[in-house]
């Protein structure tokens, strides 16, 4: 009776999506992007007008960076990630507060292995060095703060399998305290100097250069802090409670 | 048939519904959660898709900026964060069920809660 | 200057980790500083551009004459939460992110920024839906509320493949009459379920009814305003409802079919939820109607049904089932608010019934009011049967006690022998329950402190010519 049911509710959404929505939206890769927004952001001219904008040559821009979607993600919409940090940190705050509420006293051990420990010594600092990479780099290549901040925390984890007695001690906690608010402290220093919440108040420089889109490798780079220590945080609560 | 990428994330969302309405298990309940956001990242990604465009990263390889829709990637990359924080509270939760009434089936779960009362 | 309302909680919340219960002191007094800026710092009429981007292509936050009664009622509700309320530990770290994210849902102009807020209140609401070792409540609202929060989010993609952006002033400008009832669907699925309109509400019976005195009052009360904010403003606002018959006739079977089920509870938190769900329906089913004076009478309704039932779920959480012998002032204040719920003269809710009643006459509607005239009957023959049951405790014999419900109840069993009644209410408590009480009195002798309020919404929300300006100043 039960699959009854499913089959009907899900064949009746199936056919509002496939007879009712599919019609009204474009085909696929048939967009014309200047009806959208996205042709101002990319050429980064929603507050000046239309000048093509070229890898390393073009300078003092209204946003910097060359990842068009970094753009998006931290300057353009920043309230958005902030947001987005909100629900990791409230998420881990959760996790944190009901695993210390299961009353069996558990913790997941692993075998010890000999080859994974020693591979361990040579991949995690590579692993590590990777995230921080992935976001610093976030304004010029694929990636920013959040898979930065994963590949941090797989790091972790990874030490954790091959380690038992390693454990994530209370320094996690307090960078992803400070991490957090200084995301917000960034906001309101661009509301004390620009008069605005969250605005960028450093210079944009060259597009493509390392130092350039002003807030933007900050805020990515507390994201990607806060994120590994936020995920490191809950695989510890997640194992032992 | 173009648009095959459409139906094929509606599909998958089709999946995931007939998966929450029909499974009795909870764990199975959470990952049919999990491959409804799944589908509908696929589809929000598939919606920003230009013709003949590349990623929308200003580099040395490419001089004019034909770019695909960048606006849908940024707001998977939010939408993706938020499945993962939701996927980790209802872990958590499970846990709490399962060691509150030994098991994660409802049948057994309401066995459970009337031996009780 | 707005965005201080969210910022400033989100700092507090940040700035809380370090020790477990800084959470619960900061509480009131960002509430506080939340309400002092809005009474003397801000006008309504005020649009703010966050990081200056133009409104289409960043997020706008608009305080306009809509959103600002809702955002003083809400946080007020939160100040009163936090003194009445027994947070545990990191629980005010969360409502303090509550409190942002409730600000931020009121205020915002965008609508991926709504998805991202509804969210976060969505976690927040699960993790607290948890409290009182309830995980298997929790868990059924986790699976609707993310099913809900996954189609808001269609609806705001679709919103922007559709209009070109993401900003609701400038959504507003898709009028095709068939684009328009389907992007509205998602909409219309997520609010269903937020809104505990049967049968997608069906969370809520297992959710409000496990004792604390935190969960029932922040998602039924302080939640609950902001989405019937954002419900007007999307519905009543920008777009039209989609088959607006249809979403009446839910509701109006909804508002039975809680009564029916709130009659046969056995456990006064279970009844106390499903009047809940016949309240907001009742709300629901009014703003489908599209008339100023009925959508007024709309949100005097949800004033009362917020008041009450906060007044209501706090005493149940500090009281169970015990009686009031030796708690009078708490027995009183239980009694005036649900004279309130039912209707009674003197109270405000039978302001609210009046007006909404005559209002659904004026526009010659006749199957909602017959729907709200046989659930009022209902709902004062199971509220009284309660309050007759509480007062009159501790005559009787245990065999009187409820059904236990998973064992988390059974220290009633034991009080209920002949000890010396301490007194269960914190302080807080029942100052505050004894501030709302006098509070529903009042606006029953002075409706129209109240009225004149949810009129000047109703106008200006089913006006849209002045938001679009606000944001549009003039020029496309």
């Amino acid at each position: 009776m039960r699959r009854v049911w499913a089959i009907l509710v899900a064949g009746v959404f199936l056919y509002f999506l496939i007879g009712q929505f599919l019609p009204i939206i474009p085909d696929f890769g048939n967009v014309d992007l200047f009806t959208r927004v996205a042709f101002d952001i990319i050429n980064k001219s929603t507050t000046s007008n239309y000048n093509s904008v070229e890898f390393k040559k073009s300078k003092d821009l209204e946003d910097g960076s060359a990842n068009v979607v970094t753009s998006i993600v931290v300057n353009y919409r920043s309230f958005d990630t902030l947001g987005e940090v909100s629900v990791l940190f409230c998420a881990a705050i959760g996790v944190g507060i009901l695993a210390s509420m299961l009353k069996s006293k558990r913790r997941i051990e692993f075998e010890e292995h000999k080859i994974l420990r020693t591979s361990t010594g040579i991949a995690l600092p590579l692993i590590l060095l990777f995230g921080a990479y992935i976001f610093i780099h976030g304004h010029l290549s694929p990636g920013g703060g959040f898979p930065g901040g994963t590949t941090i925390a797989l790091g972790v984890l990874l030490l954790m399998l091959s380690n038992n007695e390693f454990k994530v001690t209370d320094v996690a906690k307090h960078v992803e305290q400070s991490a957090g608010a200084g995301y917000v402290v960034v906001g309101l220093m661009g509301m004390a100097i620009g008069g605005v919440f969250l605005m960028n108040f450093l210079p944009t420089g060259v597009v493509g250069n390392l130092f350039s889109a002003g807030v933007v490798p900050i805020v990515y780079t507390f994201i990607g802090f806060k994120v590994g220590a936020e995920l490191s945080n809950v695989i510890s609560d997640l194992r032992e409670g | 048939m173009s648009n095959i990428i459409y139906y094929v994330s509606f599909i998958i969302l089709g999946i995931g519904i007939y998966g929450v309405v029909s499974q009795k298990n909870l764990f199975k309940q959470l990952i049919s959660l999990s491959i409804i956001d799944t589908a509908v990242n696929i589809f929000i990604v598939a919606l920003g898709y230009v013709e003949w465009g590349e990623a929308p990263i200003y580099s040395a390889v490419t001089p004019v900026a034909k770019f695909v829709d960048p606006l849908p990637q940024a707001l998977v990359l939010t939408a993706i964060v938020i499945g993962v924080g939701t996927l980790a509270l209802g872990s958590v939760l499970l846990m709490h069920i399962d060691e509150k009434y030994g098991s994660l089936d409802p049948d057994e779960i309401k066995d459970t809660r009337e031996v009780v009362e | 200057m707005i965005a201080l309302l969210i910022a400033v909680p989100l700092a507090f919340a940040f700035a809380s980790i370090p020790h477990e219960r800084l959470g619960r002191y900061f509480l009131p007094f960002v509430a506080l500083f939340n309400l002092v800026c809005l009474f003397f710092f801000m006008q309504p009429e005020q649009i703010l551009e966050v990081g200056k981007w133009p409104a289409a292509y960043g997020i706008a936050l608009v305080l306009d004459n809509v959103s600002y009664p809702f955002l003083i009622l809400v946080n007020f509700l939160i100040l009163m939460m936090s003194l009445s309320a027994t947070l545990e530990n990191r629980f005010g770290t969360l409502l303090l992110v509550l409190t942002a994210a409730v600000n931020g849902i009121i205020l915002t102009g965008d609508f991926f920024n709504s998805f991202v807020f509804l969210e976060i209140i969505s976690v927040i609401a699960y993790i607290i839906a948890a409290h009182k070792d309830n995980a298997l409540g929790a868990f059924k609202y986790l699976i609707f509320g993310g099913i809900g929060g996954t189609m808001y989010l269609l609806g705001a993609v679709s919103v922007y493949v559709k209009s070109g952006t993401l900003n609701m002033a400038y959504a507003s400008f898709i009028t095709d009459p068939i684009v328009v009832p389907t992007i509205c669907i998602f909409f219309l699925i997520t609010f269903l379920v937020e809104l505990k309109v049967l049968p997608l509400g069906l969370w809520a019976p297992d959710v409000y009814s496990n004792g604390s005195s935190v969960t029932p009052i922040a998602l039924g009360s302080v939640v609950t305003v902001s989405l019937v904010y954002l419900f007007s403003r999307i519905f009543l606002n920008i777009f039209d409802l989609p088959n607006p018959q249809l979403v009446g006739i839910l509701a109006m079977i909804s508002i039975i079919l809680a009564e029916l089920g709130a009659l046969k509870q056995k456990n006064l938190g279970r009844a106390l939820s499903f009047a809940t769900i016949s309240g907001i329906s009742t709300v629901v089913a009014a703003l489908s109607m599209r008339e100023s004076e009925i959508a007024s009478a709309a949100y005097f309704y949800l004033f009362n049904d917020v008041i009450s039932k906060f007044i209501l779920f706090t005493l149940f959480a500090y009281l169970g089932e015990r009686g009031f012998k030796s708690n009078k002032t708490a027995g009183i204040a239980f009694t005036f608010a649900s004279l309130s719920v039912i209707g009674f003269p003197m109270f405000a809710g039978f302001w609210a019934k009046y007006y909404l009643l005559k209002a659904l006459f004026q526009a010659s509607s006749y199957a909602l009011p017959a729907i709200i005239l046989i659930a009022a009957v209902i709902e004062a023959g199971y509220l009284i049967k309660w309050n007759v049951e509480l007062w009159y405790k501790g005559e009787d014999t245990p065999e009187n006690t409820p059904k236990v419900q998973d064992g988390e109840q059974d220290s009633e069993m034991e009080n209920e022998a002949n000890e010396v009644e301490e007194s269960f209410i914190p302080f807080g408590a029942q100052i505050v329950t004894l501030l709302l009480a006098l509070t529903l009195v009042v606006i029953g002798f002075m409706p129209s402190l109240v009225h004149n309020q949810t009129m000047s919404i109703a106008n200006n929300v089913l006006d849209f010519r002045p938001y679009l300006d606000l944001i549009l100043r003039g020029g496309m």
